[in-house]
């Protein structure tokens, strides 16, 4: 059928108007977020992105502590989730009758409705009197620490890793599987030889979608993080800044600095340069995750 | 033909067996350890649930359903909260309504370019990762600093609609390609336009979608805290409001989001845990709504 | 005789979800070594189910169970404490659409000598050229060995399914209607690869096709539907079997549905 762009009905008017809507707001307000940034990204160039210090009397905006207290968490987060996640959908996929399946998977997104204001509520008090506990040997000041955001944010991202997962392993061809199996393969050598290797795509996609997901997660992060800003580690690679407390992009957004900024031309347009940072950062991860699934889709073997 | 032909596994050599030994321990430990990631996950939803259901209950009765919060949330009820929580998710779902359908009508009936499908479903999935504090930060340029609403619950419920696009989008679209297609043709072979086809065939089959989607999407509004806290909503000294400017409301999840702050009363402790036993009431029994619809849905896929 | 390669006892296929029924009416058959044995019917009456009991493949099937026994040379399958996975191993199978692995015409031939370990590394070669020359495809691919598999024709797939299959060793090949996908010149070569590989193999063939069954099998169930469930009505050479169709209403019915043959023999 030869499409002609001219709509022909109420309905068809009506429903372009609507879909042109919600794309012009989309861009609109990823331009807004651009435009209100500008007078930062003038005043600080790259240093917004290598700057270690953000004090905002002296206006000096830096947002690496920052930076590194996001990519922190949220791979912690995801060394969580990840083997549990992944786990958790092989075993449900593979191993388990398919009745089953749905009844668990059914509980775990369950467990990814949980506002994550309740998890935050856990966290601060739960979660950071135990991390306290279990580090107090080490002289830590809080429990609020990047240790406590990264194990919180790993249980919300769990769901949407096994879901994710679950999707990819669930779309390698049962025929795949059962032709393994009649070769005298158990069910474990079929996961290793047929499953996981053609679900890799699928999975490294979830993973991606999940570390964004992680990095954006702002309230329960808020909450137990100890939002200590120019907390940028003395040796990058030590261990030490974990049990400290720090600052993420997201838990920065969410607290009160935003209403001293308002009304502050250069103090609030750091703020929005942040917000258009960490969406450059999950837009970026979730595009490529996207990417990987779909053009996997299009190389593997449909059958 | 002899026998050469099939020597290798004639005799079980030793290292054969030894191989065979060594695919079943691995064999054992992964399902060991798989089934161990299953109960883990369960056991954390389990213990998340049943924690806040044992510290809340406590706290609920119906004055704290229908009470008014007092001293900084130490003693009364949360029922503006409450309403306010329900007057923005009805916002989001009218705001978000219109938009969802007509995205999934251009999407699934209008597009007819595979490519330009894929471009929406790309936007949809991409508006869908948007953190969403970077919602209430754009929420702030555009309806605190350019409409000068201050806080308002309009601003809200926008906001909150536009983020549960994608959830009510998605399972819409989903909903719509699963009509059959004689269903369709058939309309059209009767010589039914398309926009009589959309009304009389598409629409009526699918529409269930949009509900089970608005679920979904509502359940996942009904707690955020990040895109209306600097937009929509305060912590204590409003009503329902009666316009549009500096006309805020109170919310669940901001008021949990406060008070978890603040929270070494234990009086206010009691009522938070009552708080937060209340939201997860609200997002679970909006979600389990939902679950029939989905649950069909999933059978009819097994089925295909 | 000697001893049997299936001797099957009152075996019942049942379901175990919804009310209960059985698929498969309890069945008695003896299958001899080296000998082709076609399984026909209609579809519908639990010929493929059938197949796959002979290697436990049926374990897999959700929602189904199994009573009753096989015996395997001898050793009883389902009540013994056999491992399903090597009697797998022992009893190939050759499915109605050829399913390959997206990997290479190499990787696929030696999927299971590789994943099972079944042979150390330097005889993986001659491995590969045995089965791929046992399956006539070697001289097709004998230069492209480490391209795709997706790359081959459906015909040369599912001879590469069956080099797959022959390159474990197994002496046994069960085949689910596996020319029913392919083009007259693609089954002309199955069929011919059937006859030859009679002589060092065992197989047991669902086919649809009753010309097929004449040109490969040397004797015959069938398996049709009597009061909804499969049941084995008759065996016996294709000859036995068209005298019985007096007797047997199914098979008549059955033979008037598929194409009239011509009975040389």
């Amino acid at each position: 059928m030869k499409t002609r762009y001219s709509p022909r009905s109420y309905i068809e008017l009506w429903s372009w108007l609507f879909a042109a809507l919600t794309l012009f707001v989309l861009l609109a307000g990823a331009v807004l977020l651009l435009k209100d940034s500008v007078l930062v990204w003038k005043h600080e160039g790259t240093e917004i992105l290598t700057g270690k210090e953000w004090f905002y009397r002296s206006e000096t905006f830096g947002a690496a502590a920052m930076i590194y207290g996001t990519l922190i968490v949220a791979v912690l987060a995801l060394l969580i989730a990840a083997p549990l996640g992944i786990g958790a959908a092989i075993c449900t996929v593979e191993y388990l009758p398919a009745r089953w399946r749905m009844v668990i998977k059914t509980m775990i997104e369950m467990l990814a409705g949980i506002p994550s204001v309740v998890y935050g509520l856990l966290g601060i008090l739960i979660l950071r009197n135990w991390i306290y506990q279990l580090f107090e040997d080490f002289e830590i000041l809080s429990g609020d620490t990047l240790l406590t955001a990264g194990i919180l944010l790993g249980v919300m991202i769990l769901p949407t890793v096994m879901t994710l997962a679950d999707d990819a392993l669930s779309g390698v061809a049962r025929a795949q599987r059962i032709a393994a199996r009649g070769l005298g393969l158990n069910a474990t050598d079929t996961i290793f030889s047929v499953s996981l290797p053609q679900a890799l795509p699928g999975l490294i996609a979830a993973l991606l979608l999940a570390l964004g997901r992680a990095m954006g997660e702002t309230i329960a992060v808020f909450l137990v993080i100890g939002r200590q800003d120019n907390q940028w580690p003395g040796e990058l690679f030590s261990l030490r800044p974990l049990v400290e407390s720090g600052q993420t992009l997201s838990s920065k957004l969410g607290g009160a600095e935003i209403n001293i900024a308002y009304g502050q031309p250069l103090h609030w347009s750091a703020m929005v340069g942040l917000s258009f940072l960490l969406l450059l950062l999950v837009v970026g991860l979730t595009l490529l995750g996207l990417w990987i699934r779909e053009h996997s889709k299009h190389t593997s073997y449909d059958k | 033909m002899t026998n050469r032909e099939k020597s290798h596994t004639k005799n079980p050599s030793k290292s054969d067996s030894k191989s065979r030994r060594k695919r079943r321990l691995i064999h054992e430990l992964m399902r060991l350890f798989t089934g161990f990631c299953v109960l883990l996950s369960c056991c954390l939803l389990l213990g998340i649930v049943s924690f806040i259901v044992i510290r809340g209950l406590g706290a609920l009765s119906v004055d704290f359903l229908t009470g008014v919060m007092a001293e900084v949330g130490a003693s009364g009820g949360i029922l503006y909260q409450l309403l306010g929580t329900l007057l923005l998710l009805l916002t989001a779902a009218v705001v978000v309504i219109p938009l969802a359908l007509g995205c999934a009508l251009v999407q699934s009936v209008f597009l007819t370019r595979e490519a330009h499908r894929r471009n929406i479903t790309l936007v949809l999935y991409l508006l869908n990762g948007v953190p969403s504090i970077v919602f209430g930060i754009v929420g702030m340029i555009v309806f605190v600093q350019w409409f000068g609403w201050g806080k308002s619950w309009l601003a809200g419920g926008i906001l909150l609609g536009l983020m549960i696009l994608p959830t009510v989008c998605v399972t819409l679209i989903e909903r719509i390609q699963a009509v059959p297609k004689k269903y369709i043709e058939a309309a059209r072979g009767l010589g039914l336009s398309r926009a009589q086809t959309i009304r009389s065939v598409i629409l009526p089959q699918s529409i269930g979608g949009l509900f089970t989607g608005l679920l979904l999407g509502l359940a996942r509004a009904a707690g955020e805290t990040a895109p209306i806290m600097f937009t929509a909503t305060i912590f204590s000294g409003a009503t329902l409001p009666s316009g549009v400017k500096e006309s805020p409301v109170l919310s669940l999840p901001y008021h949990i989001f406060i008070l978890a702050q603040d929270s070494y009363d234990p009086a206010t402790k009691a009522k938070l845990w009552g708080s937060a036993l209340v939201l997860i009431f609200l997002v679970f029994l909006l979600s389990l709504l939902a679950l029939p619809a989905r649950l069909r849905i999933h059978e009819e896929a097994n089925h295909l | 005789m000697s001893q049997p390669l299936f001797q099957i006892r009152d075996l019942e296929i049942l379901q175990t979800t919804g009310d209960k029924k059985s698929l498969l009416a309890p069945l008695n058959l003896e299958i001899q070594k080296q000998e082709v044995f076609g399984v026909i019917g209609p579809s519908g009456a639990g010929k493929s189910s059938f197949l796959k009991c002979l290697n436990r493949l049926i374990d897999l099937s959700a929602g189904l169970s199994v009573r009753g026994d096989i015996k395997f040379e001898g050793q009883s399958i389902y009540q013994g404490s056999i491992d399903a996975d090597t009697l797998r191993v022992q009893i190939g199978m050759l499915f109605q659409q050829p399913v390959i692995f997206p990997k290479s015409i190499l990787a696929n031939v030696l999927f299971a000598v590789k994943h099972l370990a079944l042979a150390p590394k330097s005889e993986w070669h001659d491995i590969a050229q045995r089965a791929l020359t046992q399956a006539a495809l070697w001289d097709e691919v004998k230069d492209r060995l480490s391209q795709p598999a997706q790359q081959l024709s459906v015909g040369q797939q599912q001879r590469l399914c069956l080099a797959r299959t022959l390159a474990t060793g197994c002496e046994v090949l069960l085949m689910d209607e596996p020319t029913s996908a392919l083009d007259p010149n693609s089954t002309e070569a199955i069929e011919q690869l059937i006859l030859e590989l009679k002589q060092t193999h065992s197989i047991v063939i669902v086919t649809h096709n009753i010309n097929q069954a004449q040109r490969v099998c040397d004797r015959l169930g069938f398996i049709g539907l009597r009061d909804g469930m499969g049941t084995l009505l008759a065996q016996g050479t294709l000859r036995e079997l068209m005298t019985q169709r007096e007797n047997v209403a199914e098979i008549d019915a059955y033979l008037r549905t598929t194409e009239s043959i011509r009975l040389d023999t």
